[in-house]
């Protein structure tokens, strides 16, 4: 079974439009969603939470229509969106109380345990906690009701490195658990890489690139070559290149660098790679 | 849904609860008026305050996310809507509960208990109010969920809610009283929840189609369900607005009181000295209503249906009408007692037994003296009052009306009256009067006109006139310069006295030491009475059933004109209340009574803000 399965999902908003994503994200794995800003990541994620409502395709979260049996399916999601989502009045212990009513699953001593361990004081009100306390607290929500998917839209945004590497930790303890599945989006790149089993590249409201992480690296390699060199490679095998005066550095496809001093390649550099190819 | 009502709770106790204080608060102190108070502002600044919640959740991100959670939109809507309803309906608490207080508060002679219940305006202008709001409320959420909690939105209802508070207090204090005429209409106060109520459910599917995204089973279903609603609310509001204005062209019966019997004089003679004895050794004014209206209740009077401030004896024969003192409204401020069968026939008489018979009275008799004369000459006051005149000297005036078949040299039988003032002790002074005789009257403008055809035109002048409108709350120099405009002339011999230009009414205007018009008393000189030869008590009936309650003025005025029952008296004064009070008097001389002889009997009608508000017939 699948954890998501996106098929030929549409939507428009004026002049951008979110054009026949196809993704899937198989129950146990972790799936980052990459793309600059406004490609359409976020719009994604609230097409599948059904926060807004999609023009055409097909939605299912653990092998049900989303539209149809939201309420059901929400239970077993954990959302953290982009920016803190509790009202301002809110204590902890206010949060617990209206979690507690809302999920059929949700798990008390779990809750304040990982306020404790997020150094957060539950009687401190919403509104007095830093950006990445904030943050924290909706983690900690999330990971409260015995979720099987976490849906996250770029929870790591404006917080500071120290405290993205705690956040991106505590993922990795959840998805320990291999029911669990992940499904988060981010333009910080190098936060995927450590975590995600599937990466997909979205650029201008179309999946340009969605495969497993480990086969894109394994897929692709930077040579460093002369134009000469570059110009025997067959088009589809260059992804991308960048020529400078000391030659030129190429992203290319593995099986086309047989002869050439091969480097590994990083997502980002692939992310940065895909787009400008695509522009 | 029980997580939403949580966080609503929660957000209402930290952000609004601080609005429900005020208007309990301010209810309460103001729930002495036991009317329309500063309630209705709080309850105003509470809907208008709603969309507050929205920006809030905008604020906080918290519309978004609150669609991540295992809730449906409809859960989403209804909690809104209870939190909302339920702030709604204890502000509503408040108002009725200070209505209550103020109801309390103005029978208090009655310590403090209930002796009625709350009158019947009360529950109607409470229904009124609560349906203006409830619209409002049912207006403004749909609204909220379609534009959320934007600034924009939340500045637009800042206005709305300005306005509806002075539309609901201005118009509740214009129509202040006036309601009685729905009193009848015991079904309205319910038509109009209902039919809120309905409006209410017809503005929740309306919030759940537009928060519903997605083309789920709520939009098509709901969608049906509002329009359903919606047609059922118009409904309801349209008959309601039938009944209403039904009710107002109709008005309702009489609410003279439940005793019509004309039972013989000689009970009402021994129920008068039986009042003279309880209630005549000393002034009642400025005493407490409780212990007046207990002694009443034991010799026998009954307290009327709608009237609570009216009283009448066993045989229904006497009247009593007990005016509050203000500002502490346990006392009594003014008294009326009316007789029935009062005034006194004379087969033949001169203008020299009349007079006899104001002489049997002297200014330093005692009340008691003055009591026995009465029983000695068999008379009975037709009207016994006891007020504050000139704003200071409490006095107690006994009017005795008599009139008479045939006068010396006249054709036509004349009234007499006759006045009697004490200070509760003793005669301060005597007057008499005699109708439709006036010195140095005039010669008539058109020499072929009737003296009945002259007054009946000066009457009728008057009322089109004069009585357009309220005229003692204007200072009594605009009131003589509107009668000089008219054409009238200041008597030679009375200073506030004026005359029609052909003599047959008199005008005269009562001020206190503040030089504001008390009372303004209008005359009719017809020459002779309204006369039926002979008539029972259903013909007499009849005669008051022209008008009702609720009519307007303009319209009694009319009617008046048409029936050839143009007033015999027009008395312009304050009531018990302070609202201008108009009172039109049309006296009749019935021939045969049932075949028992000849009968005075008059009807008179009281008006207020335009409309009847009383009739009585005696």
């Amino acid at each position: 079974m699948n954890a998501i399965e996106i098929k030929n999902l549409c939507k428009s908003y004026g002049s951008f439009r979110l054009e026949n994503v196809d993704l899937t994200l198989p129950c146990g794995c972790i799936m980052g969603l990459i793309g600059e800003n406004g490609a359409g990541k976020s719009t994604t994620i609230n097409l599948l939470l059904d926060i807004i409502k999609k023009d055409s395709g097909e939605i299912r979260v653990f092998d049900k229509e989303m539209t149809a049996d939201a309420k059901e399916i929400k239970n077993d999601i954990g959302v953290v969106l982009d920016e803190p989502c509790f009202p301002e009045q809110l204590k902890g212990l206010q949060i617990n109380k209206i979690m507690k009513k809302t999920y059929k699953n949700w798990n008390e001593e779990t809750f304040f345990s990982l306020l404790k361990r997020f150094d957060i004081d539950e009687k401190k009100k919403f509104k007095s906690l830093s950006k990445g306390m904030k943050m924290k607290m909706s983690i900690a929500v999330a990971l409260s009701h015995d979720a099987k998917l976490l849906i996250l839209d770029e929870p790591t945004s404006g917080l500071d490195p120290v405290i993205r590497d705690e956040i991106v930790d505590i993922f990795y303890e959840f998805t320990r658990n291999p029911t669990n599945s992940i499904l988060i989006s981010s333009h910080i790149v190098s936060d995927l890489e450590k975590l995600c089993d599937y990466i997909a590249f979205i650029h201008k409201g179309k999946v340009i690139l969605c495969d497993e992480k480990d086969r894109l690296l394994e897929k692709y390699c930077v040579i460093h070559c002369t134009a000469e060199e570059l110009s025997q490679f067959s088009d589809d095998a260059v992804m991308h290149k960048k020529e400078s005066p000391y030659g030129v550095e190429a992203i290319v496809e593995r099986y086309a660098a047989d002869g050439f001093e091969t480097n590994p390649v990083g997502i980002e550099e692939l992310f940065v790679a895909v787009v400008k190819e695509a522009k | 849904m029980k997580g939403l009502l949580s966080k609503e709770f929660c957000i209402w106790l930290k952000t609004r609860s601080w609005i429900m204080l005020y208007v309990w608060a301010i209810s309460l102190l103001t729930s002495t008026s036991g009317r329309v108070s500063i309630s209705v502002a709080g309850m105003g600044i509470l809907i208008g305050s709603i969309s507050s919640s929205f920006l809030y959740d905008e604020k906080s991100n918290w519309q978004k996310y609150c669609k991540t959670l295992p809730c449906t939109p409809l859960e989403r809507v209804s909690a809104k809507y209870i939190i909302h309803s339920a702030e709604f309906f204890i502000a509503v608490a408040a108002y009725v509960i200070s209505n209550i207080i103020g109801q309390i508060n103005y029978y208090s002679s009655l310590a403090g208990f209930f002796v009625s219940p709350v009158p019947s305006q009360s529950h109607i202008e409470t229904a009124l109010i609560i349906a203006s709001f409830a619209v409002f409320f049912a207006i403004q959420l749909p609204i909220c969920f379609k534009f959320k909690g934007t600034l924009r939105t939340v500045l637009s209802f800042i206005p709305l809610t300005a306005f509806l508070i002075i539309y609901i207090s201005t118009a509740f204090t214009a129509l202040n009283g006036n309601l009685t005429v729905f009193s009848e209409q015991k079904h309205l106060p319910a038509l109009i929840i209902a039919a809120s109520i309905v409006i209410l459910g017809a503005s929740w599917m309306i919030s759940v189609i537009i928060e519903t995204n997605s083309d789920s089973v709520y939009k098509k279903k709901f969608k049906k369900i509002a329009i359903i609603l919606i047609v059922i609310a118009v409904a309801l509001a349209s008959v309601t607005a039938f009944e209403f204005f039904k009710s107002e062209e109709n008005g309702t019966a009489d609410q003279s009181g439940k005793y019509d019997s004309m039972d013989s004089l000689e009970t009402t003679a021994e129920e008068i000295d039986k009042y003279y004895d309880l209630f005549c050794g000393e002034l009642n004014i400025g005493t407490k209503i409780y212990d007046y209206v207990l002694t009443l209740e034991d010799a026998g009077y009954v307290q009327d249906e709608k009237h609570t401030d009216i009283y009448y004896s066993e045989s229904g024969n006497i009247m009593i009408d007990i005016g509050i003192s203000y500002p502490s409204e346990n006392k009594i401020g003014k008294l009326n007692i009316t007789c029935k069968n009062a005034t006194k026939a004379f087969e033949s008489a001169t203008y020299g037994s009349f007079k006899n018979i104001g002489l049997s009275f002297k200014k330093g008799m005692t009340e008691a003296e003055l009591h026995e004369k009465f029983n000695e000459l068999e008379i009975i006051p037709c009207e016994i009052e006891e007020n504050t005149f000139n704003g200071k000297d409490m006095m107690r005036q006994y009017s005795f009306e008599f009139i008479t078949p045939v006068f010396e040299g006249e054709k036509s039988s004349i009234e007499y009256t006759l006045r009697i003032d004490t200070d509760g002790e003793k005669v301060t002074n005597v007057t008499d009067l005699m109708m439709n005789i006036r010195e140095n009257a005039p010669v008539p403008t058109d020499p072929e006109e009737t003296p009945l055809e002259i007054a009946n035109r000066e009457v009728t002048s008057l009322l089109t006139e004069f009585c357009n409108e309220t005229n003692i709350d204007k200072t009594p120099r605009k009131c003589i310069k509107k009668l000089k405009d008219m054409g009238y002339s200041e008597s030679e011999e009375y200073y506030d006295l004026y005359y029609s230009e052909d003599g047959k009414v008199s005008v005269s205007l009562v001020t206190d030491e503040n030089d504001n018009l008390e009372k303004i008393t209008a005359v009719a000189n017809y020459g002779e009475m309204h006369y039926i030869e002979s008539a029972t008590d259903e013909d007499l009936k009849k005669l008051s059933d022209n008008f009702t309650v609720g009519m307007s003025e303009d319209k009694l005025q009319q009617k008046l004109v048409e029936l050839d029952m143009l007033p015999d008296v027009i008395t312009e004064k304050y009531g018990s209340d302070n609202t201008p009070v108009r009172s039109y008097e049309i006296k009749y001389s019935i021939g045969d009574y049932n075949g028992n002889g000849s009968l005075p009997y008059s009807i008179t009608i009281d008006t207020s803000n335009g409309k009847i508000v009383d009739i009585f017939a005696f």
